[in-house]
């Protein structure tokens, strides 16, 4: 593997897929790190993994909006959306199963909510005649509503979070003009979730092993102990890191290493979602 | 509770977003204004802490599981305009990364989970500060802020999932209150147990940077409040229509039952002024100015007692 010091990217063969990481060359050495689970499918090479991050969360957004702005999604309707997304599922050689199933995380709330509207359409009385009689019509496609919905846009962002990984995402609300502050927060949110989430976890099994025989009760009320454990540890690390930062000419703002190319290929992405969008929301 | 999309109409949608955009657009003057980049940074940090103890969980009833939210947590630490930018960016990471908690319903949660949380938890917080600035005083003021603050929150959620017509008033807010007057518990321990564990081992970290609310911010914020539930109620004063239109689109029913024909502030008309719009803002603006006279007229009195004792 030849390589100038730095960061850079290419592709590479990889569980029988093709990815693509940034890769830090430091003089022969080459290191990279292939993230876990869902993570790991934003380093796919797709032709949807290549679009502009901001075409992409705009056409996310136009898309829910359209969903949400509709009345109750008609079958016709349903069923258009979900092989759509399963198109840019299959062109992104993405697990359509895993997508389909990440999105019904939103079913626990929704399905609560949609338990309601049944009753709630009988004008609140819980006799049979809300739930199966006369007017229970009513209710149902008010039920069915408020699943479909909250499936479909929660579709629509694990195919744009699969798709697109975090750093480019950033990237891409950077230039759709998000505050700073946000950029930073959300940059140093993607940064260290995972290290606190390390280090939590490390001191749960730290505790599980010196305490055994502890009940449940006995550990939850440890879990401030934890909390304020991590807390002093973010901290300090929160100094040191803006100290580390300081010391490498940090000047307030954050560079970036991703550059943005809008191409032909967002203009058609663009394009297909106006018309989708326009189809869902109008029809 | 994340509010999914599609859940929310179409009227409490963009309401929502009035009122959080300039919400949040103060929080970033707020915070750009005070916070050096040292503190930035450090403020970013607290968010990925934050995130990453939302790992907490604890088990309510028959499997379902509360986890820990943080709203009240970040407000003792940060104060509270940080933490609404800190909370809000971790509902921005779940809703566009996670699929947890919708896009357009992004705004409704940031105004729940944000907003409220953060500023009731501030405000009960900097209570108990003024009633007794001890460390026991400081714990049990974390765990009653942090309480309040996860039912509070939980009902003004309710109370937009009520406003869209999703769900009837008060089967939705007995249901949230309930279930979050459990998962506050939980939040409560881990709030005060981190506020207990700091102050013991360092005692900067919170003394130093949490500054307590003023009597005037406790009213002024107290106000706030009271104008925005104004603002909800007349919200929801407008009938709920959402489920109607549905089935009167689809023609499932051949006659459409009013829901709900009386709301609770159906009543709050005032005689001898016509439009029904301009009654709830009257109302809302009334409600406002007497709440705020007795909370001030409360305040007074309070400091009053506290500098003769």
């Amino acid at each position: 593997m030849t390589g100038a010091p730095g960061i850079h990217r290419h592709e590479h063969e990889h569980a029988s897929a093709v990815h693509r990481h940034p890769h830090h060359h430091a003089g022969s050495a080459h290191e990279h790190r292939h993230g876990t689970g869902f993570e790991q499918l934003t380093y796919l090479v797709s032709p949807v993994h290549d679009l502009d991050p901001r075409s992409k969360t705009v056409a996310t957004i136009v898309l829910i909006l359209a969903i949400v702005l509709t009345p109750p999604v008609r079958p016709f309707e349903f069923a258009l959306l979900v092989v759509m997304f399963a198109a840019v599922a299959a062109i992104s050689r993405l697990p359509i199963a895993t997508l389909f199933a990440r999105a019904c995380v939103v079913l626990p709330v929704a399905g609560t909510i949609a338990a309601f509207a049944p009753v709630t359409h009988s004008g609140g009385s819980l006799s049979v005649g809300g739930i199966a009689g006369a007017y229970a019509g009513g209710g149902w496609i008010a039920a069915w509503a408020i699943l479909s919905k909250a499936w479909l846009c929660a579709l629509a962002t694990v195919v744009l979070s699969a798709t697109t990984p975090v750093p480019r995402l950033i990237r891409g609300l950077e230039a759709l003009r998000v505050p700073d502050i946000f950029i930073t927060l959300f940059s140093f949110l993607s940064r260290y979730v995972d290290i606190f989430r390390a280090q939590l976890r490390s001191l749960r099994i730290a505790l599980d092993s010196r305490a055994p025989t502890m009940g449940r009760l006995g550990r939850w009320r440890l879990y401030g102990n934890l909390a304020g454990n991590l807390f002093v540890r973010a901290y300090d690390r929160g100094e040191r890191v803006h100290a580390a930062m300081l010391s490498r000419g940090f000047d307030g703002t954050l560079p970036t290493a991703e550059t943005l190319r809008f191409g032909a290929g967002d203009i058609l992405l663009l394009a297909l979602v106006a018309m989708t969008a326009t189809a869902v929301a109008l029809y | 509770m994340h509010i999914p999309d599609g859940m929310l109409d179409t009227k409490t949608v963009a309401s929502t977003w009035a009122a959080a955009v300039p919400a949040l657009a103060w929080a970033v003057r707020d915070v750009r204004r005070r916070m050096t980049d040292g503190r930035l940074v450090l403020m970013s940090v607290m968010a990925a802490l934050v995130f990453a103890l939302q790992m907490l969980n604890f088990p309510v009833a028959g499997g379902t599981s509360g986890h820990f939210a943080g709203g009240a947590l970040a407000a003792i630490l940060l104060g509270p305009w940080p933490a609404v930018l800190v909370v809000t960016a971790v509902l921005f990471v779940q809703a566009f990364f996670f699929a947890d908690g919708g896009v357009t319903a992004l705004a409704a949660n940031v105004l729940d989970m944000a907003i409220v949380a953060p500023f009731v938890g501030w405000w009960v917080y900097s209570l108990a500060v003024r009633v007794s600035d001890t460390r026991g005083g400081r714990t049990a003021g974390a765990f009653i802020a942090a309480w309040t603050a996860c039912v509070a929150a939980s009902l003004s959620a309710a109370m937009l999932v009520w406003a869209s017509g999703a769900a009837p008033l008060l089967p939705v807010l007995g249901a949230m209150g309930f279930w979050h007057a459990i998962i506050g518990i939980g939040e409560g321990f881990v709030t005060a147990g981190l506020v207990a564990y700091v102050l013991a081992v360092r005692p900067d970290l919170v003394r130093g940077d949490a500054r307590t609310m003023s009597a005037r911010g406790l009213a002024g914020s107290l106000g706030a409040t009271a104008l925005a539930a104004a603002a909800l109620s007349f919200l929801a004063y407008r009938r709920p229509d959402g489920l109607e239109r549905v089935a009167a689109e689809l023609s499932f029913l051949q006659r459409a039952e009013p829901l709900w024909t009386e709301s609770p502030l159906a009543g709050y008309t005032i005689p001898g002024i016509t439009g029904d719009a301009l009654a709830g803002i009257l109302a809302g603006l009334v409600g406002l100015t007497v709440t705020g006279l007795l909370t001030y007229t409360a305040l007074q009195a309070f400091r009053r007692r506290r500098a003769v004792s």
